[in-house]
């Protein structure tokens, strides 16, 4: 029985550093959390663990970070009074990772996730932290369900101090967008956003994400040349991070649709369909299946589309070539199911709304082509 | 009423020297922008007029400090120009009219001469204009403080405007020959005028006499390449692996790509060197080239892309995405014309920079074709090329997941199957794509699963005989969640195959969060994985070859029997890494215990 050593899992950790989020890092950290048990030091188990969490988080495996994330804090909780190799700042921090995407998970029961607010605030609060983060949880997932309770949070969350715990002043003025967004104000959500879209606040997430929510928006203002050039801008960004902004990838893909570019349309959504089919974050593969059925839809004129999609997709057909209508509908029962599901755990319609919000984009319709060459295609 | 605000310049330069200007030393390229300008401008009224900057450091001329007269023979100002260029801050189109009818100004920013103001507290400019010839020469001093006066002086002097500084305490570095030398060079090596150098009285000293390699012709391949890669010497210090010159229409860009010599960090952002209108605007600009090309570091001067105003990237445009493209190609094309014609050297290339390689090939189809072949995959049977596995084998076997890889290796290998490792960055995606660029080839996606199934069952009499056993080792390890078979297979020295899909490790993971978790989290945890589909179950493989195994399936004493499946399973786990649960490491140590108790009974020493 060959045990493993500390410099074996030493080695992985550089491996991975040197890797940008996606698949192969998440892979490479779940080694290394298997090796540290098998080794046994507790230092290296909390660490591999924490870079898990972080490498999961933003490559698109939030059930990952959840069991991660739970081992962590239990860890923390049996060590209470010798906790000096926890970082508790960092350990709270990260909560809020697992709770911005808890609502993706329809077996997760409200019940359960509203105690997990709970448990945060508590834990915020006896290590002295503002719960200003936590107001904007809330504001983030009770949208879901009750749209006053969670315009009631937003406004809470921005008269309460900000401190070393709350989220950067990029991705605070992110949430404003958002919110603007939910309240039909298109108008204040593009004002809101230009030290976004001027490059002046940035971070990790943003603009990759805001980007992506604007397009739309931007296209019912008019503005057809801001949001083309967002497009170009924002798909750049995450063209490569895979599975991490599949729902960003399809706020890209709708846009393409309603502005007629339906080749370079049809090459992102195949690009990125194995990523999107295959995620256990249900919330992001519904906005996916959601945008490719609008794009497919807009196509119904072609009988048939020859299409490279992924092999283990129920609707794989060896021949490539698919009958445009029943792909379309394919999807959009995928999307339906799941969307059923969502709207059962929340006790709202918020999610068929989506896919009623979607259809309506017909009615937008442009056609503003992008000129492109293949290579420009390949130029990212 | 209205009112104006007042402007307490000090403020304003402090805040400059401090925030905005990343260096003192950005008052050189203010003053080359200014020249350059200027010169431009006269261009447009004589085109046959041939610009010159001439600079000149006098040591401590006044009051023990040194000073410096920076002169261009360009348009010049008249008095209203001056008051409205040399007074104003923050005015962003220089020269009224003229600039905007023409793009090829470099300044564009108005904050040009308040930038000598970090370095000096007193600049004086002396300057005649071109457009008149009954123009007389004009003084400006203006001062830190905020204030400035004028006045026309008598001497008859060239067209043109000349800027004297005298240097701030603290900062006589600035003011060194050999440090303004260097920053003249820095910014203006690739400027299309004549700059000089002159210490006080001194004959003036060429600054940019030397063309950069794109601009220069060769009388041969070995000349150019020399030049190339000692321009890259001097500009980053480095001795690069090759060059590769580029040219974009679009963007008027030209310049050069060398290869780093050295593999460079995938999180790294690549930045490169890059001039505007053949001015240095940015040591460290991002965008430029698309994001495959981590393996180049760039000297350009483009000529038609706009700066952000940080000046480290250039404005997200169309025209950006062309030029974007059109280096791609420079890129691309070298990579094939090396394939082509020096194979040797691409394979050098392949070992440094295998990553670059291998996402321009996920995109690109044609590419693939070309270099797929070249490029090195890890196997059970050592490193080799694509083209040389496919040259061995008929079918392309791999195994997705490195984890399913380690598992899976040694039992493959003694079958003498030989599977690829896609389990690193790009390899599923290029191993994935090989089907549809090649469809002659049959691809097989190996894994452990599957490759059970490829174990010998075993005959009719056999099964009969063993199945007690395998009964029996079901009921053993259904606690676990493990299923067990029994097979034929090679390596004879392994007695049993652990094997699980990715969902049986995650689930692993969630049991093992779950034992410590309070009862909030370990629900939330139970939801989770409640959904799993049915093969979350492991399997155990014997190996009727196993001696061991051999034995045991015809072993009846069941104490001695359940010890060793359960030993057989920690072992099995033990083996691929897997930490243990709480159940399987009491099993371990109970089992030991057990094992131990037995064969010393055997043994029949136990004495009283």
């Amino acid at each position: 029985m060959n045990a493993a050593t500390p410099e074996q899992v030493g080695e992985l950790f550089i491996q991975s550093y040197y890797l940008e989020d996606g698949d192969s890092k998440i892979m490479l950290l779940e080694e290394a959390v298997r090796l540290a048990d098998s080794c046994g030091n507790f230092e290296l188990q909390y660490d591999a663990r924490n870079r898990l969490i972080n490498a999961a988080t933003f490559g698109g495996a939030p059930e990952k970070a959840l069991v991660a994330y739970s081992w962590c804090l239990a860890q923390y909780d049996a060590r209470r009074g010798a906790r000096e190799e926890i970082d508790e700042w960092r350990l709270l921090w990260m909560y809020k990772w697992i709770l911005s995407n808890i609502t993706s998970f329809p077996q997760i029961g409200k019940a359960q996730i509203e105690e997990m607010l709970d448990d945060m605030a508590a834990r915020y609060e006896r290590a002295g932290f503002s719960l200003r983060p936590n107001y904007m949880l809330r504001n983030r997932i009770y949208k879901f369900w009750d749209e006053a309770k969670a315009a009631e949070f937003f406004r809470k969350a921005q008269e309460t101090y900000r401190d070393g715990a709350s989220d950067c002043a990029a991705c605070e003025l992110d949430d404003a967008v958002s919110f603007a967004l939910r309240q039909k104000d298109d108008a204040e959500a593009a004002r809101l956003a230009v030290p976004i879209i001027e490059g002046r606040l940035r971070c990790g997430s943003i603009p990759k994400i805001t980007f992506a929510n604007l397009l739309l928006p931007l296209l019912r203002l008019g503005r057809v040349d801001e949001a083309l050039s967002l497009h170009l801008q924002g798909y750049r960004l995450i063209a490569r991070a895979g599975r991490g902004y599949v729902s960003s990838i399809a706020d890209h893909i709708a846009f393409l649709a309603v502005t007629g570019n339906f080749d370079r349309a049809v090459r992102i959504f195949e690009k990125h369909l194995a990523d999107a089919s295959t995620l256990a974050d249900l919330a992001s593969k519904f906005d996916y299946y959601v945008a490719a059925w609008f794009l497919l839809d807009e196509l119904r004129e072609r009988e048939t589309l020859k299409l490279r999609l992924p092999r283990p997709l129920e609707i794989y057909d060896e021949s490539g070539t698919y009958p445009t209508a029943r792909l379309a509908e394919w999807f959009l029962r995928q999307a339906q199911t799941l969307a059923a599901r969502f709207d059962a755990r929340n006790e709202s319609d918020y999610h068929t709304r989506r896919i009623r919000e979607t259809a309506a984009l017909k009615q937008l319709r442009l056609r503003h082509p992008i000129r492109e060459t293949e290579e420009e295609f390949i130029a990212g | 009423m209205d009112y104006k605000f007042q402007i307490n310049l000090g403020g304003i330069i402090d805040l400059l020297s401090n925030h905005i200007y990343s260096s003192p030393q950005i008052y050189v390229r203010e003053l080359l922008q200014n020249g350059v300008d200027a010169i431009l401008a006269r261009h447009y009224v004589e085109p046959e007029h041939e610009g010159a900057i001439r600079i000149r450091v006098l040591g401590d001329a006044e009051g023990g400090q040194p000073s410096l007269v920076f002169e261009d023979n360009g348009i010049g100002l008249n008095e209203e120009e001056i008051h409205q260029f040399l007074a104003t801050i923050g005015q962003t189109s220089k020269r009224g009219d003229l600039a905007e009818q023409r793009t090829d100004y470099i300044g564009q920013f108005g904050i040009g001469l308040l930038s000598c103001f970090v370095v000096s507290d007193e600049i004086v400019v002396v300057t005649r204009s071109a457009k008149d010839n009954a123009a007389r020469t004009m003084e400006w001093r203006g001062r830190a403080d905020g204030t400035y006066s004028t006045r026309t002086l008598d001497e008859e002097s060239e067209p043109g405007t000349r800027v004297r500084l005298l240097c701030k305490t603290g900062s006589e570095e600035y003011f060194k020959p050999q440090a303004v030398r260097r920053m003249a060079r820095h910014y203006g090596s690739l400027l299309p005028y004549p700059i000089t150098l002159a210490e006080g009285d001194g004959a003036p000293a060429p600054i940019n006499e030397e063309l950069p390699p794109w601009k220069r012709a060769f009388a041969g391949a070995q000349e150019e390449r020399a030049a190339y890669l000692e321009y890259g010497r001097e500009t980053f210090e480095m001795t690069f692996f090759d060059y590769v010159p580029l040219r974009s229409q679009v963007g008027d860009v030209q310049g050069v790509a060398y290869v780093l010599p050295f593999s460079p960090s995938l999180a790294t952002k690549r930045t490169h060197k890059v001039y505007l209108k053949n001015m240095l605007v940015s040591e460290n600009a991002e965008g430029l080239l698309p994001d495959w090309a981590f393996f180049v570091k760039c000297v350009v001067n483009a000529n038609e892309l706009r700066p952000t105003a940080s000046r480290e990237s250039f404005y997200e445009d169309e025209a950006l995405s062309l030029t974007r493209a059109a280096l791609g190609r420079s890129l691309r094309a070298y990579l094939v014309e090396l394939a082509g014609e020096q194979p040797q050297r691409l394979q050098k290339l392949i070992s440094l920079h295998l990553l670059s390689i291998k996402a321009l090939a996920v995109d690109d189809d044609e590419f693939y074709q070309l270099f797929i072949d070249w490029l090195p995959f890890e196997t059970n049977a050592g490193q080799m090329t694509l083209g040389e596995y496919k040259r061995q084998h008929r079918v392309l076997r791999y195994v997705p997941d490195l984890d399913q890889f380690r598992q899976i290796a040694r039992v493959a290998a003694s079958q003498s199957l030989v599977v690829v490792n896609a389990g690193y960055v790009h390899d599923a995606d290029l191993l994935a794509k090989h089907f549809d660029v090649f469809p002659a080839t049959p691809v097989e996606v190996v894994d452990s699963t599957r490759l059970m199934h490829s174990f010998e069952f075993l005959t009719l009499d056999e099964q009969e005989s063993t199945a007690d056993f395998t009964r029996f080792a079901d009921r053993v390890l259904r606690p676990f969640n493990c299923a067990t078979e029994i097979r034929r297979f090679s390596p004879r020295e392994l007695p049993a195959l652990y094997n699980a899909s990715s969902e049986v490790n995650f689930y692993r993971s969630v049991e093992q969060a779950r034992e410590i978790s309070d009862p909030l989290w370990s629900n939330v945890l139970g939801n989770l994985t409640r959904e799993l589909p049915g093969d979350a179950f492991a399997s155990l493989c014997f190996n009727y070859d196993n001696p061991l195994i051999y034995k045991l399936s015809r072993m009846r004493d069941e104490t001695l029997l359940q010890l060793s499946v359960q030993m057989l399973y920690v072992q099995s786990l033990l083996l691929s890494h897997r930490p243990l649960n709480a159940k399987e490491m009491s099993l371990l140590n109970e089992g030991l215990l057990g094992l131990l108790e037995w064969g010393v009974e055997a043994e029949g020493g136990w004495v009283q």
